[in-house]
């Protein structure tokens, strides 16, 4: 049973720096072709068209979260540091017990392991962008009355990233491609209806017709057309009857820079969007500044 | 019930990464790695194109970008392998694959949902999504894709499927690949993206 003990507590040393912070999704309702509609200025709402194998977008934290997170990660730290401190006086005692056992003529006497003791290089903590991905599912269809299926999400206000098309299955395991290399973002403001467009996916669209995946110039690989593009909004796009009385504007797109591939799935970039998105090799480029833009 | 919860902590401890791992991932993501290409071998790569190697060429390939120094091709290579394999890149790294390791819980269904995966599968759906995720990367970096055969191939590249390379020797690997990248453009014909 000492055995035992001594073994978790070598265990629970091992897992010192797999911290469990609260998990903060955000709150999001995505509505179904029934639901009743009712613009309220707590929350933000997004439509989209086509979300393909369910869209994944990504919130940007802001500074003031940012600075929430900073200080529950500290804390977070100090929690691990303490529990090293303690792992590190039954260590000390497990290993006096198992010289005793030893000088004693013990065989097969577990020997403890020694804690590691925690500091910023090797503490893992949850990224932040952890709790800030929304999902668009492309089985809840809010209207099929137009060209495409159209999809409404409510979500927390913020600036939101289109991040990609992700499908998590429920054993924890990703699929589908993110748009890691370069992407857009847009703010969705509180008490309206930011409309994304419509997302097109070029070359699984051209496989089905069977013709030569191209799109204004562009053509797969070098010729710059990739798995996925946005349609930006405009007024000949189809709108649900039961939203046009509501209050909606067209999404605002800009730049948006590489980021990590957190699901570890397959890796794009969204199609360079003119006036709004271009790429120089995989530089991202801010095409109303012709800056670049710098990584997330 | 302590005896289930006891193998369940052990059996969760096994599936995340040594602490010694973690170091190195953060230490490799912070910032460019300075290098001495002058001690970096030169792998071989003129051989003598056979059928057989020209069939090979979606799995044994090189970059090349001409006019690219070794520091510049090391970084973008040493990119896109974190891209590839899901790890933190951008803002400083971390050692967050993906984004569920709040809780033991999370960290546990995460390395059981990829072992499932696997097991449906096979690691050769991992193994080809690392190789068409590099494709990607260096290709949007601007460089060129030569096939070559696999024995020379084998030499600085490594497969990574259900296997995990470790930290150093993937550096090596990177960094002969880095090497290769800088060689000048290849007689044999480059490859599609």
């Amino acid at each position: 049973m000492r055995a035992l003990s001594t073994l978790l507590v070598a265990a629970a040393a091992g897992a010192a720096f797999s911290t469990a912070a609260a998990a903060k999704p955000l709150q999001t309702e995505q509505f179904k072709s029934n639901a009743a509609v009712s613009i309220d200025s707590a929350r933000a709402f997004i439509l989209v068209r086509s979300p393909g194998m369910d869209l994944k977008l990504l919130r940007i934290a802001t500074a003031a979260e940012r600075a929430v997170y900073e200080q529950d990660k500290a804390a977070a730290f100090a929690k691990a540091k303490g529990k090293y401190d303690r792992d590190a006086v039954k260590y000390a005692e497990a290993q006096k017990d198992y010289e005793t056992a030893i000088s004693n003529g013990a065989v097969n006497y577990y020997k403890p392991e020694k804690p590691v003791e925690p500091n910023e290089s090797n503490f893992a903590y949850p990224a932040i962008e952890s709790d800030n991905f929304v999902t668009i599912w492309a089985g809840r269809v809010f209207d099929k009355e137009g060209p495409r299926t159209v999809h409404l999400i409510a979500v927390p206000p913020g600036t939101y990233r289109i991040y990609g098309q992700i499908l998590e299955a429920p054993n924890g395991s990703s699929s589908g491609t993110c748009m890691c290399m370069g992407s857009v973002q847009f703010d969705a403001a509180a008490g309206t209806i930011t409309d994304m467009g419509t997302m097109r996916y070029p070359i699984s669209e051209a496989r089905g017709d069977k013709v030569q995946a191209s799109w204004n110039g562009l053509t797969p690989g070098k010729g710059g057309l990739t798995s996925m593009r946005v349609e930006p909004a405009d007024s000949s796009t189809y709108v649900p009857a039961r939203l046009a009385s509501l209050p909606r504007v067209q999404a605002s797109y800009r730049a948006a820079g590489k980021v990590d591939n957190f699901f570890g799935v397959m890796i794009d970039r969204l199609t360079a969007l003119p006036g709004v998105l271009a790429y120089r090799r995989d530089e991202v480029v801010d095409e109303r500044t012709s800056s670049v833009v710098a990584s997330n | 019930m302590q005896w289930t919860n006891a193998a369940a902590a052990l059996a969760a401890i096994a599936l995340l990464p040594s602490t010694a791992e973690a170091q190195k991932v953060v230490d490799r993501n912070l910032a460019p790695v300075a290098v001495d290409p002058a001690t970096v071998p030169m792998p071989k790569l003129r051989f003598t194109e056979t059928e057989t190697d020209r069939e090979g060429y979606d799995k044994y390939f090189y970059f090349v970008r001409e006019g690219t120094d070794f520091a510049t091709a090391y970084q973008d290579i040493r990119e896109c392998d974190a891209l590839a394999r899901g790890m933190r890149f951008y803002a400083g790294g971390g050692t967050v694959p993906y984004p569920y390791t709040y809780t033991m819980a999370g960290a546990v269904g995460g390395a059981i949902g990829s072992a499932m995966v696997d097991m449906i599968f096979g690691s050769s759906i991992r193994r080809q999504m690392r190789r068409t995720n590099l494709r990607t990367c260096m290709g949007y970096k601007g460089y060129g894709r030569y096939g070559l055969s696999k024995d020379l191939w084998a030499v600085f590249n490594f497969e990574e499927g259900n296997r995990i390379v470790p930290e150093d020797e993937r550096q090596k690997y990177l960094q002969m690949q880095a090497k290769a990248a800088i060689s000048g453009r290849p007689e044999t014909q480059e490859l599609e993206f």
